[in-house]
């Protein structure tokens, strides 16, 4: 191993695309770059270059075909295809004719050939819109590289003397596949996403990826220590004493949660007097309901609707966005599916549709009103949620409400658009729940008034917590007071939770507050049923409520209330997690 | 030779899968099978061509078939089309 001078640590944010923590070292992987310039691009001897192609094809096809195989043993489906995909082109006569034909006619080099045709090929699938056939260019950049090599007779190694990090420009599916597999730790990628095929293997494999869009493979060099936190999308460089040491506890953690959702995974969330709790997830992407159905979660608590909208930067159509909903809907086969109409505003800002110039975002024209005061917006996604609602349970939750005027507004709007529907003949549903979101004070204490007006609610704690309490939890003087613990925001809490039980309707958490571990015995105390929280943590949330009974939970909530700060409150809640579930040690 | 419309009615459309299954039929045939959409041409026997031609659903494409067994193709063809590629 390289000695090497200690750097300082960095720390860079990427998107993360698939779960866990890698702490290693790392290894620079470099495609073998072909200079077509230096190559010979006639055909000296025209039979000898088509016979050079027709071996090469044969020789990559094996590989192809083995790498097909493995690909089915490990991996999901989606792996394999592609490898189908690049057979069925090497099988195609048609394109084996026209490169057959180019060497014979053109007298072109049997390389020069292959590169000339397959390059056209993927210019033409690069500039295509539809992201699936767009992506099959890099089948085809793939498939010719494979054969330039095959044809120049250069092998690449990619054998790993040790565990790795790997670190890539871009990754293609033979590559990806080729390296030794129990010695890779870790993807970490300049260009790809969720689908590119590192991502898709690393998820497969259960180590974590992370892609970051920018040239980081520049940075890093063989050998460097890395971190790869692929649920925040963090990579740290050279990590410091304290950093490695944190995340090897996380990692810990994590091994810890995966080993528990094995063997949670089929058991109820019920608490040990037999109260059943219902568990739903946050989710914002249409494919995490794959995470919702792996978890077993009982629904979706809260689809957070605005990255459909800021990912594009344009407010999506209404056909996109009831495709979107559509798509979950019927993954869900019926279970409750929550819509949360866009939170637009705030720090989620849209260029030409937002306010940028507020002196007080988060006081401004945000969520709920930022809709009522657009209704073609509004109507457009509430329509698209009513044609959706066909497909499933579908009920509506409507972000930021202060008073009875904005339901009703709301509820305007909705009879507007379901007319709409109706009219279009497009078939929605003729009846669909509607909630709202208590995460201001103003809410919390009228909840037994708005409760009268609406199906359901659902508290968000983090709001709920910046508006009791007035702190900004990203400016970090002040964000040390900002405490969901606090026994204010507790209280609207409560108040919020009586409310709905005097009124007879549902009422759940779905703020992060509700996949805080210590919190959770907290809030059945309180008399939560429900919780929504990050589909990867249910698990762990699903093992304290297997741990605890209501009972106790309740002596817990009045301990609590005799109690005066925050802290106190917090520590005495880790002490009860700690004392009734000590295998899973809390801080 | 023969000409006829048809309709991608399927899921996701002209994907590998799907394609593949149109140039398997189409490669039984003597007959010249081509496909037309969007200006482009390609030839039906070539997975490489029908893909080009990322015929998302909904979408619509020219069929024309000329030789001796041509109108068996055609109802082969669209068969395959209007049984959305046997996907579901």
């Amino acid at each position: 191993m390289k000695s090497k001078t200690r750097q300082k640590q960095v720390v860079i944010k990427g998107q993360a695309t698939a779960p866990g923590i890698a702490i290693g070292r790392a290894f620079l992987f470099k495609p073998f770059e072909i200079n077509l310039a230096e190559l010979n691009s006639t055909a000296e001897d025209v039979k000898q270059e088509i016979n050079l192609f027709l071996a090469a094809r044969d020789k990559v096809m094996d590989r192809l075909d083995f790498a097909r195989k493995q690909s089915i043993d490990s991996y999901d489906d989606q792996f394999s295809q592609i490898f189908e995909s690049q057979i069925s082109f090497l099988n195609d006569p048609v394109l084996i004719d026209e490169i057959r034909t180019k060497i014979k006619q053109d007298n072109y080099s049997a390389v020069y050939a292959v590169s000339r045709i397959l390059s056209q090929k993927s210019d033409h699938f690069i500039n295509l819109e539809n992201t699936y056939f767009r992506e099959r260019a890099f089948d085809i950049i793939d498939l010719k590289q494979q054969l330039l090599l095959a044809l120049l007779g250069i092998k690449i190694d990619y054998h790993l003397t040790a565990p790795s990090v790997i670190v890539a420009e871009n990754l293609s599916p033979a590559d990806t596949i080729n390296f030794n597999r129990n010695f890779i730790l870790g993807f970490l990628t300049d260009h790809g996403g969720y689908t590119s095929h590192s991502s898709i293997l690393a998820r497969g494999l259960r180590i974590p990826s992370v892609v970051n869009g920018k040239q980081l493979s520049t940075i890093i060099t063989d050998y460097d220590e890395l971190i790869v936190d692929g649920f925040e999308g963090t990579i740290i460089i050279n990590p410091d004493k304290s950093t490695l040491n944190r995340y090897a506890k996380i990692k810990k953690e994590h091994e810890k949660h995966a080993a528990l959702l094995e063997s949670l995974n089929k058991e109820e969330a019920v608490t040990l007097d037999n109260e059943s709790i219902t568990l739903l997830a946050n989710i914002e992407f249409a494919q995490e309901v794959n995470d919702v159905i792996k978890y077993r979660a009982d629904g979706v608590g809260l689809f957070r609707t605005e990255a459909m909208f800021l990912e594009k930067s344009r407010i999506p159509n209404e056909e996109q966005q009831f495709k979107v909903y559509k798509k979950i809907a019927s993954g869900l086969s019926n279970k409750p599916f929550i819509i949360r109409t866009v939170d637009l505003g705030g720090d989620k800002l849209m260029e030409g549709y937002t306010d940028k110039s507020e002196q007080n975002p988060f006081l401004g024209w945000r969520a709920i009103r930022y809709c009522l005061d657009n209704p073609e917006i509004f109507k457009m996604q509430i329509r698209a949620i009513i044609k959706a609602a066909q497909y499933g349970t579908v009920k509506l939750l409507i972000p930021m409400v202060n008073s009875v005027g904005e339901i009703l507004q709301t509820k305007e709007y909705l009879a507007e658009a379901m007319q709409e529907v109706r009219e279009a003949g497009a078939g929605g549903t003729e009846k669909i729940e509607i909630g709202i979101m208590v995460e201001t004070p103003a809410a919390a204490i009228m909840s037994d008034t708005l409760a009268k007006y609406v199906d359901f609610m659902s508290i968000g704690s983090n709001d709920l917590t910046q508006y009791t309490l007035a702190v900004d939890r990203t400016n970090s003087k002040v964000a040390k007071s900002y405490n969901p613990f606090d026994p204010a925001v507790l209280e609207l809490m409560h108040i919020t939770i009586t409310s709905a039980k005097n009124n007879n309707i549902p009422v759940s958490i779905c703020g992060e507050f509700a996949g805080v571990q210590a919190a959770v015995p907290l809030l059945l105390g309180m008399g939560l049923r429900s919780l929504s929280v990050a589909p990867h943590t249910i698990p762990v949330i699903k093992k304290i409520i297997r741990s605890v009974n209501i009972e106790s939970c309740i002596k817990l909530y009045e301990k609590i209330q005799t109690f005066h700060h925050a802290s106190e409150i917090e520590d005495a809640c880790i002490k009860y997690l700690n004392k009734n579930i000590p295998e899973l040690s809390f801080s | 030779m023969i000409e006829e419309t048809l309709l991608v009615q399927n899921k996701h459309g002209l994907h590998a899968r799907p394609a593949a299954h149109l140039v398997k039929i189409a490669g039984k045939f003597k007959s010249e099978i081509k496909i037309f959409k969007d200006g482009l041409e390609v030839n039906a026997k070539s997975i490489m061509g029908v893909m080009m031609l990322a015929a998302e659903p909904g979408s619509e494409v020219l069929l024309q078939i000329n030789g001796p067994d041509e109108s068996d193709a055609l109802n082969q063809i669209k068969e395959l089309f209007d049984k959305k590629f046997y996907e579901e």
